[in-house]
């Protein structure tokens, strides 16, 4: 029996896959190549004219050394966050499993967070964490630590690191809620017979059989910290205090449309782009396939 | 080497939900025992009881003289094989089996030993390094037991195992899992729901429904003697023909339907208020006989030529009463016609049709 279904009319196909092939074309295609065709441009100061330099912006780029300190930070900030928001997510997945009155009403409120847009999520923490009058702030002033983000790069960072994984914590709680329920009860039931304390079950059982649905978060967190918090960083530190919180998505702006060197932001935009495609390849690649048990 | 004292044993689940009525039975040391009934009966959640994996909402539960209530599953010493046998996917079988050795902090070459000894009993010994999902699914049943094996526990817990086998598989592991207790002499509980597992496997059977024992006994005792209507009915296959009857006043016969008497004649003690009373006879314990000597007469409807028997069914002569006739070997009997029977009076069982307590 033939699987694949036939199309005698040599239009309808193109005409059912239109509608996802303008999409991609209008909204990735084409801004990526002009992404592309930009970072080989250098615009003069005023944006009257520009010239085609080849791979100079990207010269350039990789002679900088606050390129590879953004490039740091980045890693830095995106492993801190993943790490973060995965094991406060996986921490809460597992009590949720546990309760059996009011699972509805807690499992809800812990999606709440998700959909919180970025920059009020931002604002949110900026609030807390603010030196002057924040709530938190003045807590840890009273146990004598001195909370100063707006001096203090290494501060700034957590706190961004903060804010991002937070609103991060409910998408992956769901997963990992979804992870635990799949596991058989009667596998816990016959490590509880074969001796195994509720920790070690964990780390022998519980924790292994999640390994699919952890390396498929680390893949989608890795993504979500280098990409999407823009809106984050942007109200909480603007990249700074000294762009120690400036990552590679925020240079991008910064130094696209606050500096105006437009062929260097382009430049940067292109590498990102190779970092997705990379990060993509490897989730397809390697995680789909090995991780399986 | 253990034995198992269940004594009152109720579980109520929340929302006031009782699934057993207070269950007892003392199992001796090296007894296989089955716990069998349809499902819903209670069966699997009194062995999870045993296991510690079901709290107990009152009554007692010993292991080898041990008060157990209140203790973890871990500390019983006992080793359970699950109904999806529960292999650790991620686990190769030798890990798989060293899992509980580990956790109980044996030295590493008594384990190495101990897992080699289990292996060579089951025939795994070549499938030590390979992932469950690897495996067949009478591979998985091994591994399974080899895990319960490994550990030498005290009590050995079988929920009901077969389950997920083909039926040849099943007879295989049937007697593999008999010969395996026999040579091991561990306590055993098993629960199945079939009841050919259960006769074969069992040394006693404990018969539950509704959350209720209807029944302990040896497999011929409760094949024999059934206690109840619902063991009548239970164990035997096909089922025990059980019909309403009222029982004469001069107790040397019985009335079937609105005025067929049967004349029996070995009801002399029973006493039975409105005598109204549940006849029951295996459809083995029926034979074809000459007319003159016939007890009863069957119109036949329908025919299984089983080669080693031939399954009569139809319905008794002058009512619409179905009775099932099991006549060994193959008989020349066609549908349509009227086959004269008979039976022997020690082979017919009389309840209260009320109470459904056996009567004779």
């Amino acid at each position: 029996m033939e699987k694949r279904s036939t199309f005698n009319n040599l239009w309808l196909p193109y005409l059912l896959l239109a509608p996802q092939i303008i999409i991609t074309f209008i909204f990735f295609i084409w801004p990526a190549s002009q992404a592309l065709y930009q970072s080989f441009l250098l615009e003069d100061a005023f944006g009257l004219s520009s010239e085609f330099i080849w791979f100079e912006n990207f010269e350039v780029l990789f002679s900088d050394p606050l390129y590879f300190d953004s490039i740091n930070t980045t890693f830095i900030f995106s492993a801190a966050t993943t790490f973060l928001s995965l094991s406060t997510a996986l921490l809460f997945a597992v009590m949720a499993d546990r309760v059996i009155r009011g699972e509805m009403a807690y499992k809800t409120i812990l999606t709440w967070p998700y959909a919180v847009a970025p920059a009020v999520a931002g604002v949110l923490w900026l609030f807390m964490f603010s030196p002057s009058n924040g709530i938190l702030a003045l807590a840890l002033k009273d146990w004598g630590y001195d909370w100063n983000h707006i001096l203090q790069g290494g501060q700034a960072l957590v706190l961004v690191v903060i804010a991002a994984a937070w609103k991060q914590i409910a998408y992956n709680f769901i997963f990992f809620l979804a992870g635990l329920q799949m596991i058989p009860k009667s596998l816990i039931e016959a490590a509880a017979i074969d001796g195994a304390g509720p920790a070690k079950r964990f780390w022998t059982i519980i924790f292994p059989l999640l390994s699919p649905t952890t390396f498929f978060l680390i893949v989608v967190n890795v993504v979500y910290a280098f990409f999407d918090t823009f809106g984050i960083i942007h109200a909480v530190t603007q990249g700074g205090p000294y762009k120690s919180t400036e990552i590679l998505v925020y240079k991008v702006y910064n130094d696209g449309f606050i500096g105006l060197d437009l062929g260097g932001s382009a430049a940067q935009s292109v590498i990102l782009m190779f970092i997705v495609i990379s990060l993509t390849v490897i989730q397809f690649r390697y995680i789909e396939r090995r991780v399986k048990y | 080497m253990a034995t198992v004292t269940i004594k009152d044993a109720v579980k109520t689940y929340p929302g006031n939900v009782q699934a057993l009525h207070g269950i007892s039975i003392e199992i001796e040391d090296g007894e296989l025992i089955v716990m069998v009934g349809p499902s819903g009966c209670g069966k699997s959640t009194m062995l999870r009881m045993v296991a510690g994996l079901e709290t107990v909402t009152s009554g007692d539960i010993h292991i080898n003289g041990e008060w157990v209530n209140k203790k973890e599953p871990a500390d019983r010493d006992i080793a359970m094989v699950f109904q999806n046998y529960a292999l650790y996917p991620h686990m190769s079988v030798y890990q798989n089996m060293a899992y509980g050795l580990k956790n109980r902090k044996i030295p590493k070459d008594e384990i190495e030993q101990r897992v080699q000894d289990t292996a060579k009993i089951l025939e795994l010994e070549e499938f030590l390094k390979r992932k469950p999902k690897e495996l067949s699914g009478g591979q998985r049943q091994r591994v399974a037991m080899g895990r319960a094996i490994v550990r030498e526990p005290k009590v050995f817990l079988f929920d009901e195992p077969l389950s997920n086998l083909d039926a040849k598989l099943r007879v295989q592991m049937r007697l593999e899992i008999k010969r395996l207790q026999d040579r091991l002499g561990v306590t055993t509980i098993y629960v199945t729901h079939d009841q050919v597992e259960a006769m074969t496997l069992g040394h006693r059977l404990l018969l539950m429904n509704e959350g209720r024992v209807e029944q302990i006994g040896t497999p011929l005792e409760v094949y024999e003697k059934p206690q109840t209507l619902f063991v009548a009915g239970f164990i035997g296959s096909p089922s025990m023909n059980l019909i309403p009857v009222r029982l004469d006043p001069s107790g040397n016969q019985v009335i079937l339907g609105e005025s067929l008497p049967l004349p029996l004649n070995n009801f002399e003690n029973i006493v039975n208020g409105d005598s109204s009373v549940t006849l029951g006879m295996r459809p083995e314990h029926l034979e074809a006989c000459e007319t003159e000597n016939a007890l009863m007469f069957l119109q036949v409807e329908l025919l299984e030529k089983l080669g080693a028997d031939t399954v009569v069914y139809g319905s008794l002569d002058q009512t619409d009463t179905a009775l099932t006739v099991r006549l060994s070997g193959i008989h020349p009997v066609d549908t349509g016609d009227r086959l004269p029977v008979t039976i022997t009076p020690e082979h017919l069982h009389i309840f209260d049709s009320d109470t459904g307590n056996r009567l004779n």
